[in-house]
């Protein structure tokens, strides 16, 4: 009994050494150092909003205006850093329904003056887009105007026959990345 | 009796020569110093943004590229490691695709594609032989893909301008292979 202990207890020691030699490795680790990853800035900025509803006040041969600027800078100072489209689309179906005779015009002021870019349709659907409008990291404004001309002796004013009416309008301003 | 004596002492004085005598025998030492040394082990790890950027800074659409490589010498010219080596590489961009939907990250192997993709995590293990030098080259690309659906998060990530310092971390472990 003794001796077949004696056996037991060597060949345990034996194989316990055996396999502690194996568990020793060389092992190393290199931890490469971090690397930032950040979402390019976007900035749509908009006078008066992005999404506006405004009362214009207008009578026969008369001439009124909005203006609103658009930029590619926040408040913060912080340029986008994508080239941008521009989108400026409104909706004037009730005033050419109530005022067929009113010419309403988008301007964009330039160093030469008020350019007109674009102009309300029969419905009265206006409608703008300009690729690449602002460019990447090089901050940028332009300052557009929305006029309504209501001429003289035309078919409005018989329908409205002195009395007002208040017709709300909206415009809106969309900035879209540019993809080449 | 003097003569058993003497008798007597004179086999002993030749029995004392003799033994003597035989104790005298050729000897020579000869002294060997071995050397007993630790294998080679050698591993280096390297990596850059390609480019001259600091950072990756994507907008949607757009792909940069993180190149990496693995040795098994500690330096460009170095001793090669004397023993086979196990590469276990972890590359992790979880909290920047959270906050950026629609990243994603590809591992190449020259121009294979390779790796174990999990949630923003690559897995990928590689193998040197003892005394071959080994260099593997390996890049990682990041896409901020759109395909529409993200749109309204992408874009107020531009908004706020997410920026993480740690968007990419990757780790080289040498394990001597057995």
């Amino acid at each position: 009994m003794r001796k077949t202990l004696r056996v037991l207890i060597l060949l345990l020691m034996l194989f316990t050494s055996l396999t502690a030699g194996t568990l020793a490795v060389y092992t190393s680790r290199i931890d490469l150092s971090p690397v930032t990853i950040s979402a390019k800035r976007f900035v749509l900025g908009v006078n008066q909003g992005g999404q506006d509803e405004f009362d214009l006040r207008i009578g026969p041969g008369e001439l009124v205006s909005y203006q609103f600027d658009v930029t590619n800078q926040g408040t913060d100072g912080g340029v986008s850093e994508v080239d941008m489209d521009l989108m400026i689309d409104a909706d004037f179906t009730a005033i050419r329904a109530s005022l067929p005779d009113v010419e309403i015009k988008l301007l964009l002021s330039s160093g030469s003056g008020n350019i007109e870019v674009a102009a309300a349709d029969s419905s009265g659907i206006l409608s703008y887009h300009s690729s690449s409008a602002f460019n990447a990291s090089a901050a940028k404004e332009l300052n557009f105007s929305l006029t309504f001309y209501w001429s003289e002796g035309g078919v409005s004013s018989s329908l409205i026959e002195g009395n007002s009416v208040v017709l709300p309008l909206t415009v809106y301003v969309k900035g879209v990345q540019h993809v080449s | 009796m003097k003569k058993k004596l003497f008798l007597i002492i004179l086999a002993l004085a030749i029995l004392t020569s003799l033994t003597a005598g035989t104790l005298a025998v050729y000897t020579k030492t000869v002294t060997e110093t071995e050397k007993i040394e630790a294998k080679r082990f050698a591993f280096s790890a390297v990596g850059d943004i390609a480019g001259d950027s600091k950072s990756i800074n994507l907008a949607p659409t757009e792909s940069m590229e993180y190149d990496f490589t693995i040795a098994n010498v500690d330096s460009k010219g170095g001793p090669v490691a004397e023993v086979a080596l196990d590469f276990n590489v972890t590359i992790n961009y979880q909290q920047a695709a959270s906050q950026m939907p629609g990243l994603t990250a590809t591992l190449y192997s020259g121009e294979e594609k390779v790796g174990v993709y999990a949630d923003g995590q690559i897995t990928y293990t590689a193998k040197s032989s003892a005394s071959e030098l080994y260099e593997g080259t390996f890049k990682v690309v990041l896409t901020w893909a759109d395909d529409g659906s993200n749109n309204a998060g992408q874009t107020t990530a531009g908004n706020s301008k997410v920026s993480l310092a740690t968007g990419l971390t990757l780790t080289v472990v040498a394990t001597q292979a057995v």
